[in-house]
C-alpha cells in the first residue's frame, strides 16, 4: 500500500527533482504532476490521491484557488503546500482554504519523505506564527457564533504554546505527550479551521452570517 | 390826648404819591421771539400763545417759542391774525392772499380759492358766520372754500368796500372800519352794517377806534375823548356816542386814545407815549409808565391769558408780561428814602415806616400819609404805635415818645438792666407792650409801669396766640409760654409752660404763632420747625428747608395774615406758605417778581395787604382775586425729533428713528421757567421716575424696537395746578434683520455651517487619518512588493538550483550525467544576480527620476538583444523632463519591457527590434519587433506573461496594446504623474 501523490509545481526543474526522489522511495506512488493550476483543476478529483504536493505561486491561479476548488471534489486528499517561507501569509490562506500541512522547500529531500508520512499518518506541521494566527482566528469566532466547532482544551493548550514558539518536542515533554500525537491533534486543527472555514463560506452563501 | 394831636395832623392825598415798580418780564428775540414787532396776541385751546409780527409767527408752548415765517411755510411773514376755527385748529391769516392753518402742530396753507382776497381782519358771529375785513372789501365764508365779497355802499351811494381794515359782529350788526391811513378823505368813519339786509344802515366820522368788552361795553376813541356807545340804540341800527359813566370820569378827557379790553373788562388805554391806564370795570384805574418797568413804546396790543396774566405787545420791544400786578416794589416810599423799620398798629390801622437817616416816621391811614420828625437824631432800633403811644427802643433804654407838632419828643424813659439789650416788641392783647432782648422779657403795662423777668439767653422774638399768652423762643433753644396779668402788674408775664429738649439744635431767630395755634419756629440755618401743642406737650408737625421749596434755611422773621399764611423773611428774600390739606405750599414771593433782595420784616394791615421791608425801600403786595378760572395748564409733546428729523406723526416709529428727543411743555406762564418736569419711559431699561426737572426735554439713544410709554408729569410752582401727567405711547418696529423669522433663518444657517464646519474638520481629520493610513499601507505594500520580488524572483531561482543540486546528487548516485544540470545551476545563478541588481535597482532611491528609469530601460533593452544577436533601434526623446517616479513605477514599466523582449527574444524570431519612447503628459513606449507576430490561437499559451504585462500597466492607469503590424507591435501609454 503505496501512499498516492501528485505534484503541482510550475518550475520544471523542482518539479522533476521531486519526482525522480520521491520515485525512489517504494512507499509513494505519484500519479502524476502538474505545471499548473488550471491542469490539476480538472485531474486531481479524478486522481483522488491522497496527497497533493502543491505550489502556492503558480502562474495564473495560485495554488490556495485551487485548493478550494478541489478540495470538497476530493475529500480525501490532503493537501501539503510547498513554500519557500513558512511564515508567509499565503501558507494560512492555504491551510484556511483546506491544506493539512506545508512543506518548505529548503527541506531535506530525506526529511520530506518523513513529513509526507507524516501528514498521511494524521500529523500535522505548524509554526509558532501560524499558531498565533489561529488561536486569534478561533477567539474572535467563537465570541461571534455559537454554532463553531470549538477547539478542545488539549488543542486549545497545544496552541498557545505553538503560539508562545515552543518546538513541537517541547510541547510533548510538557504535555507529557509523543511529538506525533501533538502532530495529530494540529492536524485536527486544521480539519476544524477547515470545516470553519467552510461553514463560514456557506453562512456567506445563505446569508445567515 | 395824643389821639387828637394826631388827627390835627396833615394829611394829603397820597394816591400815585409813589413810584411803584410792577415785576414785568420781557420776552424778546433774545428769549426765542421771531420779532421784536409783535402785533396781536392770541392763546389756543390748550393755552399756547401765538404772536403774530410782521416778520412771522411765534407759538408760545412755555418752554419754547416755536418760530414760523415765510422761510419755513409761511405764506407771508406779515401776519394779521390768528383765530382757532375747532381744537387744535387754527387759521393764520397772513397778510397775503395765502392763508395758512395749523392742524395738530403741522402747518399747512388752506387750499382755499382766495382769488385776491388780502384779509386784515376775522370775527365769528353768535351764528358761527365768518366776516372778513379785506383789502378789498367786507367779505364772508361761504363755510366751504371761498370768501364772498359783500355789497358795501354808504349812505351817499359810495362804494366804500376798500382798505376795510377791522370788523366786529354786534347782533344783528357789524361794526366795519377802514384803514383811514390809505383813504384820501381821513375822516375815520365807523360804519354800522346790518348783516340781514347787506347795508350800512348807521356812520359816524372821527372815531379812531372801536373796542367791545366782554360785558357788552362799546366804547370808542375819539379826537377829544373816549366815548361809549349807546348798546339799545345799537339795537335799532343807529350809533350813538354818549359819555363815559361816571367811575370812568378821569377817562372821559383822553384824546385820541387807543383803547383795548382785556377778558376780565379791564379796560387798557393809553397815548402811545407816557402812559397805559388800566380801568377796571369799577372804575379803578392804575397807570404804568416807564418808570413802572414798562418800556413805552407803541403798544400794539394788551391781551389776558386764561391764567388771568397781561401780556403787551409793542411794536419795538417784543412782549412784556405783568404776572402780579398785586405786587410792586416802591423805592421812595411816602417820600421816604432807605426807611429802615416799619410797623402796624391793628387797633388804629396805622402803618408807620421810619427812615433813620432822615429821622422820620411816616404814618399812613387810608391812603393818607402824616410825617413827623424825631427831635432826638440818634437812630432808633424799634419804633411802635401802641394804645399808648409811641414807643422807641435803643440799646437797653425803652423810649416814650409824643408828638408835639409833627416832632415826636422823648417823654419818658424806661431803663433796663446793662446787660440787656432790647431786640423786638409787640402789642400784647392788653395793648401793652412786650419787649424781648438780652437776658430779659420785659412789659410795658400801660405805658407806665415796667416788668421784667430773666431769660436764660437772647430771645428775637416775642410773639402771641390766640388766647393772648405771649411766647418767647431764645436763640439757646428755650422755649417759654407767659400768661398775663393785666389786674396784677406786678406779676404781669407768668411762665406757663416750658421747653427745651424739643428745640434741641435749631437755634430760633423768628416766632410767630399762626391763626390755629401752631407754633412757627424760623431758625438759623435749620429752617422753620412747625410744633403744635397737645396735653402741654410740644409735637413737631413739620419742618421747612430750601429742600422744601424756602428760599433760605435761615428765617429772620415770620408772620402770619389774616387767611392763615405764613410769611418768612430771609436774607434771600420772602416766601409765603400756606398749608393746603396739611400740604405747606410755598411761594417765594421776591424770586417769583423778579426781586432778589433781602426782605427784613413784613407787616399785614387790615386789608392782608403784606408791607415788606428791603434795603432799598418797601415791597407791597395785594391779596390776589383768586380768579374762579377752572383753567388747566396743558402738558403736551410739542416736538419729537428722530436724530435730526421731526417726526410729525408720532406713535410708529421705524427702526432707525431709534434716537429720539421729546420736547414738552405745559402752558402755565405764572412762572413757566419753574414748572418742574419728570419723565419714566415704560418698556425700556429704566422705568423710574426721573427726578423733576426745568428741563423739558429728554432724549432716549438707542431705543430697541419694542413698544413704549412715554409718561411726563409736570408740576407747577407754589401748587397752583394739580400735577399734570400724560402718556405718549410709542413704538419702534424691528428692523427687517431684527424680526424673528431673520432671526430664524440666520440661526439655521449658523447651525448648518457649523454642522458643515464641524463635519469639514472631522472629514480632513478623517482624510489626514486616511492619508496617513494609506501612506501606512504604501510603505506596508511596498515592503510586501520587495517581499514577492524577493520570493518570486530569488526563490523560484534558488529552488531550482537546490533541487538541480539535488538531483545532481542523485544522479551521481545513480551514475547519470550530471552536466546539463551543472550549466543550469549556472545559467539560474546569473539569471539570479541579474534579478538581484535589478530588485536593487528599483529599491535604490537614487535612481527615482524618469530619465533614470529610461535610460536603464534602455541599456537593458541593448544588452539583453544584442546578446540573442537582434538588431536593436531605439528612439528617444534628447531630454527629458525631471519627473520622479516611485520605485514601483519604475519596476512596473522596466518588467514590462523586459517581459516583451524576453518575448521576442524567444517567440518571435524577430532580428530587428525597434524601441521608441516618447513623453508628453504620458509616457509612451512602443516595441516592434520584424518577427512572425502573435498568433491568435498561439496567445492562448502567452496568457500568463500578457496577462501580467496588461496587469502591470493598468496597475499604473496606462494602456496596454498589443498588435500584429509586419511583426508585433506593444504599446504602453502610461501617464506620468506632475
Amino acid at each position: 500500500m503505496s501512499i498516492t501523490l501528485a505534484i503541482v509545481e510550475d518550475l520544471d526543474e523542482v518539479r522533476d527533482g521531486l519526482k525522480n526522489f520521491i520515485s525512489l522511495s517504494t512507499d509513494f506512488k505519484i500519479l502524476d504532476t502538474f505545471k499548473t493550476a488550471e491542469e490539476a483543476l480538472f485531474d486531481i478529483p479524478k486522481l483522488r490521491p491522497d496527497i497533493v504536493i502543491m505550489d502556492i505561486n503558480l502562474p495564473g491561479m495560485s495554488g490556495i484557488e485551487c485548493i478550494k476548488l478541489i478540495k470538497d471534489k476530493s475529500p480525501d486528499t490532503q493537501f501539503m503546500m510547498f513554500t519557500v517561507y513558512e511564515n508567509d501569509e499565503k501558507v494560512f490562506e492555504a491551510l484556511k482554504a483546506g491544506a493539512s500541512g506545508y512543506l518548505l522547500k529548503n527541506t531535506g529531500l530525506v526529511q520530506l519523505i518523513e513529513s509526507l508520512k507524516e501528514l498521511h499518518l494524521g500529523g500535522s506541521p505548524m509554526s509558532a506564527n501560524i499558531a498565533r494566527k489561529l488561536v486569534t482566528l478561533f477567539r474572535n469566532q467563537q465570541k461571534e457564533t455559537a454554532n463553531v466547532e470549538v477547539l478542545s482544551g488539549r488543542e486549545n493548550e497545544i496552541l498557545q504554546l505553538l503560539a508562545k514558539g515552543l518546538l513541537y518536542k517541547e510541547i510533548a515533554d510538557q504535555l507529557a505527550i509523543s511529538v506525533s500525537t501533538v502532530r495529530q491533534h494540529i492536524h485536527h486543527i486544521y480539519e476544524k479551521l477547515h470545516v470553519q472555514n467552510r461553514t463560514e463560506a456557506i453562512n456567506k452563501v445563505f446569508g445567515r452570517n | 390826648m395824643q389821639r387828637t394831636v394826631l388827627i390835627l395832623a396833615y394829611f394829603f392825598l397820597c394816591a400815585y404819591s409813589f413810584a411803584q415798580q410792577y415785576p414785568f418780564v420781557h420776552y424778546t428775540p433774545k428769549e426765542g421771539l421771531i420779532s421784536n414787532m409783535i402785533k396781536g396776541i392770541y392763546q389756543d385751546s390748550k393755552g399756547r400763545l401765538y404772536f403774530s409780527s410782521v416778520h412771522g409767527l411765534s407759538i408760545y408752548d412755555g418752554s419754547r417759542f416755536i418760530n414760523y415765517n415765510s422761510k419755513n411755510g409761511l405764506g407771508f411773514d406779515i401776519v394779521n391774525q390768528v383765530i382757532e376755527m375747532a381744537p387744535d385748529s387754527l387759521w393764520i391769516i397772513t397778510n397775503s392772499i395765502k392763508m395758512n392753518c395749523i392742524v395738530n402742530g403741522k402747518l399747512k396753507l388752506l387750499p382755499f380759492h382766495n382769488e385776491n382776497h388780502i384779509i386784515n381782519n376775522l370775527c365769528k358771529d353768535e351764528k358761527g358766520d365768518i366776516y372778513a375785513a379785506a383789502e378789498d372789501g367786507l367779505l364772508i365764508f361761504d363755510k366751504k372754500d371761498s370768501f364772498i365779497k359783500l355789497p358795501f355802499v354808504d349812505s351817499k351811494g359810495e362804494d366804500v368796500s376798500s382798505y376795510i381794515a377791522y370788523t366786529f359782529p354786534f347782533g344783528d350788526y357789524l361794526f366795519v372800519q377802514r384803514d383811514a391811513s390809505l383813504l384820501p378823505h381821513q375822516d375815520n368813519v365807523l360804519y354800522l352794517y346790518k348783516k340781514a339786509t347787506r347795508k350800512i344802515v348807521s356812520e359816524t366820522p372821527d372815531i379812531h377806534g372801536i373796542q367791545m368788552a366782554p360785558d357788552g361795553r362799546v366804547w370808542v376813541s375819539t379826537e377829544n375823548a373816549i366815548m361809549a356807545i349807546d348798546t339799545t340804540e345799537i339795537k335799532k341800527g343807529k350809533i350813538v356816542l354818549q359819555e363815559l359813566p361816571e367811575q370812568y370820569a378821569q377817562l372821559r378827557n383822553k384824546s385820541r386814545y387807543f383803547i383795548l379790553f382785556d377778558k376780565s373788562n379791564n379796560c387798557w388805554s393809553g397815548d402811545q407815549g407816557s402812559v397805559l391806564l388800566k380801568t377796571t370795570p369799577d372804575g379803578t384805574t392804575t397807570a404804568f409808565t416807564s418808570i413802572s418797568g414798562l418800556n413805552m413804546f407803541y403798544i400794539n396790543s394788551v391781551f389776558q391769558d386764561r391764567e388771568g396774566i397781561t401780556w403787551i405787545a409793542t411794536n419795538n420791544d417784543g412782549v412784556s408780561k405783568l404776572v402780579h400786578n398785586n405786587f410792586s416794589h416802591i423805592e421812595k416810599p411816602f417820600d421816604l428814602l432807605q426807611p429802615n423799620l416799619i410797623s402796624y398798629n391793628k387797633n388804629s390801622d396805622n402803618l408807620l415806616v421810619y427812615s433813620s437817616s432822615s429821622a422820620t416816621a411816616t404814618i399812613i391811614h387810608n391812603n393818607k400819609k402824616e410825617s413827623f420828625s424825631l427831635n432826638d437824631p440818634r437812630g432808633l432800633t424799634e419804633l411802635i404805635e401802641t394804645p399808648c403811644g409811641f414807643f422807641g427802643t435803643k440799646s437797653n433804654v425803652i423810649y416814650k415818645l409824643e408828638p408835639v407838632h409833627n416832632v415826636l419828643h422823648a417823654k419818658m424813659e424806661f431803663p433796663s438792666d446793662s446787660d440787656n439789650f432790647y431786640s423786638h416788641q409787640i402789642i400784647d392783647k392788653n395793648g401793652n407792650l412786650i419787649a424781648t432782648g438780652k437776658n430779659y422779657i420785659t412789659a410795658i403795662i400801660n405805658g407806665k409801669k415796667v416788668f421784667k423777668t430773666k431769660l436764660p439767653y437772647y430771645a428775637d422774638f416775642p410773639a402771641m396766640d390766640s388766647k393772648g399768652n405771649i411766647w418767647v423762643a431764645t436763640r439757646a433753644n428755650d422755649l417759654f409760654v407767659f400768661n398775663t396779668h393785666p389786674d396784677d402788674p406786678s406779676n404781669y408775664l407768668e411762665q406757663k409752660l416750658y421747653f427745651k429738649k424739643e428745640l434741641s439744635g435749631i437755634s430760633p431767630r423768628s416766632i410767630i404763632i399762626d391763626n390755629n395755634d401752631d407754633i412757627w419756629i424760623g431758625t438759623r440755618n435749620h429752617g422753620i420747625n412747625v410744633f403744635q401743642i397737645k396735653d402741654e406737650k410740644l409735637i413737631k408737625k413739620l419742618t421747612l428747608t430750601v429742600a422744601s421749596g424756602l428760599s433760605d434755611d435761615f428765617t429772620t422773621h415770620l408772620v402770619c395774615d389774616e387767611q392763615n399764611n405764613i410769611w418768612a423773611s430771609s436774607a434771600l428774600g420772602l416766601d409765603k406758605i400756606s398749608v393746603k390739606n396739611g400740604i405747606p405750599v410755598i411761594e417765594n414771593i421776591t424770586k417769583q417778581n423778579n426781586i432778589f433782595q433781602s426782605v427784613f420784616n413784613v407787616v399785614i394791615d387790615k386789608d392782608n395787604i403784606a408791607w415788606g421791608l428791603v434795603s432799598n425801600g418797601i415791597i407791597k403786595i395785594t391779596p390776589e382775586n383768586k380768579h374762579a378760572s377752572n383753567y388747566l395748564p396743558t402738558l403736551m409733546v410739542s416736538m419729537l425729533k428722530a436724530g435730526k428729523d421731526t417726526v410729525q406723526d408720532g406713535g410708529y416709529l421705524s427702526y432707525r428713528q431709534n434716537n429720539l428727543s421729546f420736547n414738552f411743555a405745559a402752558t402755565s406762564f405764572f412762572n413757566e421757567k419753574q414748572v418742574l418736569y419728570s419723565y419714566r419711559l415704560n418698556g425700556g431699561s429704566n422705568d423710574q421716575w426721573s427726578e423733576p426737572s426745568n428741563n423739558a426735554s429728554v432724549s432716549f439713544i438707542n431705543l430697541q424696537p419694542g413698544n413704549y410709554n412715554l409718561e411726563i408729569k409736570a408740576t407747577f410752582p407754589a401748587g397752583r395746578y394739580p400735577d399734570q401727567t400724560i402718556n405718549y405711547p410709542f413704538s419702534i418696529s424691528p428692523a427687517w434683520w431684527q424680526t424673528w423669522w431673520f432671526r430664524s433663518i440666520t440661526f439655521l444657517a449658523i447651525a448648518s455651517f457649523l454642522v458643515w464646519a464641524f463635519r469639514f474638520y472631522y472629514r480632513r481629520k478623517l482624510e489626514q487619518k486616511l492619508a496617513a493610513f494609506e501612506k501606512q499601507q504604501a510603505i506596508e505594500k511596498e515592503r510586501t512588493r520587495i517581499a514577492t520580488d524577493m520570493h518570486d524572483d530569488l526563490g523560484a531561482g534558488l529552488s531550482r538550483i537546490k533541487f538541480l543540486s539535488e538531483t545532481i546528487g542523485i544522479k551521481k548516485q545513480q551514475h547519470q550525467p550530471i552536466e546539463e544540470d551543472v550549466n543550469k545551476i549556472r545559467e539560474y545563478s546569473h539569471e539570479m544576480i541579474d534579478k538581484m541588481g535589478e530588485i536593487v535597482w528599483a529599491l535604490n532611491e537614487k535612481n527615482d527620476s524618469l530619465s533614470d528609469l529610461l535610460s536603464y530601460t534602455r541599456a537593458y533593452t541593448m544588452e539583453y538583444l544584442s546578446q540573442n544577436g537582434i538588431e536593436c533601434k531605439t528612439e528617444m526623446p534628447n531630454s527629458f523632463p525631471s519627473v520622479f517616479v516611485s520605485g514601483e513605477f519604475r519596476r512596473n514599466v522596466f518588467l514590462t519591457i523586459k517581459e516583451a523582449l524576453h518575448n521576442v527574444v524567444k517567440h518571435s524570431q524577430a532580428t530587428e527590434v525597434k524601441l521608441s519612447i516618447s513623453i508628453n503628459h504620458h509616457l509612451s513606449i512602443e516595441l516592434k519587433d520584424n518577427g512572425t507576430g502573435i498568433d491568435k490561437n498561439y496567445i492562448r499559451l502567452f496568457s500568463n506573461w500578457l496577462n501580467n504585462m496588461e496587469s502591470r500597466v493598468k496597475e499604473m492607469g496606462g494602456i496596454f496594446e498589443i498588435t500584429n503590424r509586419q511583426g508585433t507591435l506593444i504599446h504602453l501609454e502610461i501617464p506620468l504623474k506632475a
